[in-house]
């Protein structure tokens, strides 16, 4: 039976403190920038495996070194003998073709100004030199710092991938229009002191904000803020799945919701209420407001209406057009 | 934009009719006629494909269109009743036809309309009748269930002509 013994922190393999214990033989990883297993040692600092890897991860040769190769390779991440894709935690991940199995759970995690983060099947923002996936969900250096897709690779927030969720769940946040990516550094540093463990990664907010349908963020877009404010975007760290978990819908809103030509995902009608333009319901329901939100169905711009009454979070109407 | 509909001769089919205070719901459907399922229909329904639909909206009332040949199957509408327009009397139309309106041109590449206008309700309490106006005097009217008349002009809808509307 083969036991891996190994540091955890974010999804990232420790090197060189982590060791494999196999039988009575204890052996070392040893570990790139990006944490992927590039040698491994016994007891006496003899090596007992090499491996090399073309930049996204796959095997170079193809040809494993040693017969028995070790289960973490590439960015530390489990390879599947079998299928060889790498388990992230969030998905898979296929080396061969450098992409994700599946899209960015939630399609979070798009900037809408960075145009490597609008595929949500790619990893580590196409540049797996420099930046790690460790859980499938959000791309960060080494030291956990998120960068945006730029060329001059601007610093955003210094552990965001660590603290996005957190901070969702601490419920920490609001939304926040910035003006500047200095003021959105102090904001998720703010957070940080907040955060709390990470629960479930299907609930991870892009820092952005994103729509739940199109995978690209649209919070930038969001009225009610500035021209400057929308030339920058927004960051938007909005607790989204407490409220989705507390909508109520009226009787013909939920038979709405079963029909797949009109339901609208629970996610993006949150996200929509959160952060979309208010205004007095026309229809003059009590304490209800119209909201107006842009969002992507199919990658296709569309208005979503939402009438909403605040006080038992209650969807009382809603269609997209 | 208008609604270009055409109209299919056929037999008078059940429907219902229903507003519903408390969501401001209004609900209009008509009973389908069940046909014999084509090898296809029923291979397509076994892998969860679904007849195509069209949803031509106008403000929030939505006016669906379901099937190959994209015949109108219900309307709905989230409306204030104490919005409405009221009427002593909603005369009921003289009907052209029974039988089925379609949608002339369903779009190839989009499962919505948008009308963009706001349609008008005139209803009359006494005489359960309630008539959704879409800025044009219709020319002929089809019946399509016991519950709906449709009225339109040369250039598409014009009016839905609802009665026995049930409110409760």
């Amino acid at each position: 039976m083969t036991r891996l013994i190994w540091g955890l922190v974010i999804g990232v393999l420790l090197a060189p403190a982590t060791a494999r214990a196999q039988a009575d033989e204890v052996v070392y990883y040893h570990t790139d920038a990006v944490g992927s297993v590039r040698m491994v040692t016994d007891a006496s600092g003899a090596v007992v495996a090499r491996y090399d890897y073309l930049p996204f991860g796959e095997l170079w040769p193809t040809v494993p070194p040693n017969p028995d190769p070790d289960v973490r390779q590439f960015a530390g991440k489990e390879r599947d003998p079998e299928t060889g894709l790498d388990y992230f935690g969030a998905r898979y991940y296929r080396a061969q073709s450098g992409l994700f199995l599946s899209g960015d759970p939630g399609d979070v995690g798009a900037d809408l100004f960075d145009p490597q983060s609008w595929n949500a099947y790619s990893y580590a923002l196409n540049n797996p030199l420099r930046f790690v996936d460790p859980m499938g969900t959000c791309s960060q250096d080494a030291k956990g710092n998120y960068f945006d897709g730029d060329e001059a690779g601007t610093l955003v927030a210094p552990g965001l991938c660590a603290i996005n969720k957190g901070a969702l769940d601490a419920g920490v946040t609001e939304t926040v229009s910035v003006k500047s990516k200095s003021a959105i550094v102090a904001l998720a540093e703010g957070i940080n002191v907040g955060a709390g463990p990470v629960a479930d990664p299907l609930f991870i907010v892009g820092f952005y904000g994103a729509s739940a349908l199109g995978g690209l963020g649209v919070a930038g877009a969001t009225a009610g803020v500035g021209a400057e404010a929308i030339t920058l975007g927004v960051a938007r760290l909005a607790p989204l799945a407490p409220l989705a978990g507390q909508l109520n819908f009226t009787n013909t809103v939920l038979k709405h919701m079963s029909n797949p030509g009109r339901m609208v995902p629970i996610q993006t009608l949150a996200e929509a209420i959160r952060s979309g333009t208010r205004m007095p319901d026309p229809q003059g329901a009590a304490g209800a407001v119209k909201v107006v939100q842009q969002v992507f169905v199919n990658g296709t711009p569309r208005t979503l209406e939402i009438i909403y009454r605040e006080a038992d979070k209650t969807i009382l109407h809603f269609l997209y057009k | 934009m208008r609604l270009i509909l055409v109209f299919h001769p056929g037999t008078i089919r059940p429907g219902h009719a229903t507003y519903r205070r408390s969501e401001f719901a209004l609900d209009c459907g008509v009973e389908r006629i069940p046909v014999a399922q084509t090898a296809q229909a029923k291979i397509d329904r076994s892998v969860g494909i679904r007849e195509p639909t069209w949803l031509a909206i106008a403000d929030t009332l939505s006016i669906t269109f379901s099937g190959s040949d994209a015949e109108l199957v219900s309307f709905d509408a989230y409306s204030n009743l104490a919005n409405w327009v009221a009427s002593s009397d909603l005369t009921l139309p003289e009907v052209a036809g029974v039988g089925t309106v379609r949608l002339a041109e369903p779009p190839p590449r989009s499962d919505r309309i948008d009308l963009g206008m706001v349609p008008t309700f005139r209803y009359s309490q006494r005489q359960q009748r309630l008539r959704i106006e879409f800025g044009a005097v219709p020319s002929h009217y089809y019946q399509v269930s016991t519950c709906l008349i449709v009225g339109a002009d040369d250039d598409g809808l014009a009016t839905l002509e609802v009665s026995d509307l049930k409110v409760t």
